[in-house]
């Protein structure tokens, strides 16, 4: 039997090793059901039940780029990379998580997916940010398709499978170890391609920032650029928002999401990314200031609506059309 | 999220086309046309050479006719970067058409920007039996395949290049009204 695509998959973690210094590897086997292939780009949303610093109950919901082959159904894999300043999510998944656990994933959902008929695939990664592009490598290999990966990481802290890729690919991929002062020059790299190409980006603010830069730069079309750019929520205030139809009162503490509160308290929204990208969460905005962290609302839009999955409150308090 | 509200009776599908602004930022500024006798292009291209060199401007002598057009156009842009600039001129029918084989070839529609069309005449695609016409000036126009009588409407398909014929005296085929010129 195999799962079907709407209900989320528990899973058991059946595999965990480092690849990198401070990313880890979960390999991941559906428990009741074959799990469903997916397309290249895909994440899945893990389920994470766990506490916050006051010993609060409390379950995060991080999304995570699948990395294996998307045509393998028998195990999903996943790679987390230990965030500084984390608010919980990664932290649990290095120190709580291990072999024979089970999980909840929601089934893939895709916002990154590689446009086929571009005649040259440019794939850019920093960091973790290699993750969807390992679920791209078996696909447009067996496409035959032209592409080129360029991998920057500071080798004291990640630059996951840059090895096996290297022995691989071979010339198709470069890796750049900031940590050794390797340097991936952006400016020369675009300027070089030719007509036809795609690029996708994947990786830290610093690194979408250089490519946005230098593309405008160059004069590139934003329509031949792909990012893929969810960011977990990042902490902030505590605030309290309003329910316009009920009049109920949701508090969100400093360190969990505006969505997150709302779930907790019983309160459905739906969402795919959790990170401010796909605007499925979008959700009206009655009263209040939002501080807007999200990358889908335009100016005009942020009058009227948040994106809860990441943007919070300036003003103490929001009143939500929910 | 609530945009103004405008009643505007043109028809939407027919394309407008504004004063074209040279992208200097691009790397390589390409300029085309079927033959040499759009001004606007050629002073534009004069004046591109002068901003930026002779070594980032190109211009192209493509043909009209579809197929030849494909194959030239795919050479003469083979080694073009990803960041060119490319400025059409010429009929309305033709700058679609080079526009269309410059997407299918890997461009951006962003990139590619045409002048306003050097001509009023237009390509009229016949609803009934699918012929297709160069060069109508008037309506109705009198159908080159199944003879029927066209009104000549401002409905354009971008993928065709091409306005739509409907017949315009299907009740009454006696009725044979004045032509009048496109604009
Ligand atoms: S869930 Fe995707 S934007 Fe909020």
């Amino acid at each position: 039997m195999s799962l079907n695509s709407t209900d989320n998959y528990q899973v058991k973690v059946v595999a965990i090793r480092d690849v990198a210094p401070t990313i880890r590897e979960f390999t991941l086997q559906g428990i009741n059901g074959e799990l469903t292939p997916f397309s290249p780009g895909a994440h899945v949303v893990v389920a994470m039940p766990g506490e916050t610093a006051e010993g609060k109950a409390k379950t995060w919901k991080n999304a995570y780029s699948l990395l294996s082959d998307p045509r393998d159904s028998s195990t999903y894999k996943i790679a987390v990379r230990l965030q500084d300043q984390s608010r919980g999510g990664s932290v649990f998944m290095h120190t709580r998580v291990s072999e024979g656990d089970i999980l909840e994933i929601t089934p893939p959902a895709n916002l990154f997916a590689p446009y086929w008929r571009a005649q040259k695939h440019l794939l850019i990664a920093g960091g973790v940010g290699i993750t969807p592009f390992m679920s791209y490598l078996p696909e447009l290999q067996r496409a035959g398709a032209n592409f080129e990966l360029h991998y920057s990481y500071r080798g004291n802290q990640t630059g996951a499978y840059a090895a096996e890729l290297q022995q691989q690919l071979g010339d198709q991929v470069r890796c750049y170890d900031a940590d050794a002062g390797e340097r991936l020059q952006l400016a020369e790299l675009l300027k070089q391609q030719p007509r036809g190409t795609h690029i996708y980006v994947c990786g830290p603010e610093l690194l979408l920032d250089g490519v946005r830069q230098n593309a405008a730069l160059l004069g590139y079309p934003d329509s031949l650029i792909h990012f893929e750019e969810f960011a977990a929520p990042q902490p902030g205030e505590p605030f309290s928002v309003t329910l316009e139809s009920s009049g109920q009162k949701v508090d969100v503490g400093a360190d969990e999401s505006l969505l997150e509160a709302l779930e907790a308290s019983g309160v459905k929204v739906p969402n795919l990314c959790r990170g401010g990208v796909c605007g499925q969460c979008v959700t009206k905005l009655v009263d209040g200031e939002a501080e807007h962290r999200d990358a889908f609302l335009d100016d005009g839009e942020r009058q009227s609506c948040i994106m809860p999955c990441v943007s919070r409150a300036k003003s103490k308090g929001l009143v939500l059309g929910l | 999220m609530t945009t103004p509200v405008e009643i505007d009776d043109r028809v939407k599908s027919r394309p407008q086309y504004g004063p074209v602004k040279l992208q200097t930022s691009q790397q390589q500024q390409v300029f085309v046309s079927a033959d040499a006798n759009s001004a606007t292009l050629q002073q534009m291209f004069d004046e591109c050479t002068d901003i930026v060199g002779p070594d980032r401007c190109l211009w192209l002598t493509i043909s009209a006719d579809k197929a030849t057009m494909a194959t030239e156009l795919a050479t003469a842009t083979a080694a073009l970067p990803v960041a060119t600039a490319i400025y059409v001129s010429g009929d309305e029918s033709y700058m679609w058409d080079v526009r269309n084989t410059l997407i299918r070839l890997g461009f951006a529609p962003e990139q590619i920007q045409m002048l306003a069309p050097l001509s009023t005449a237009r390509r009229l695609f016949c609803t009934h039996c699918y012929t297709v016409m160069e060069g109508v000036t008037h309506t109705p126009h009198k159908c080159e395949g199944c003879g029927e009588l066209l009104l000549v409407r401002d409905h354009f398909s971008t993928l065709m290049g091409s306005y739509v014929g409907v017949s315009i005296n299907a009740e009454d085929p006696s009725e044979i009204p004045a032509p009048e010129a496109l604009s």
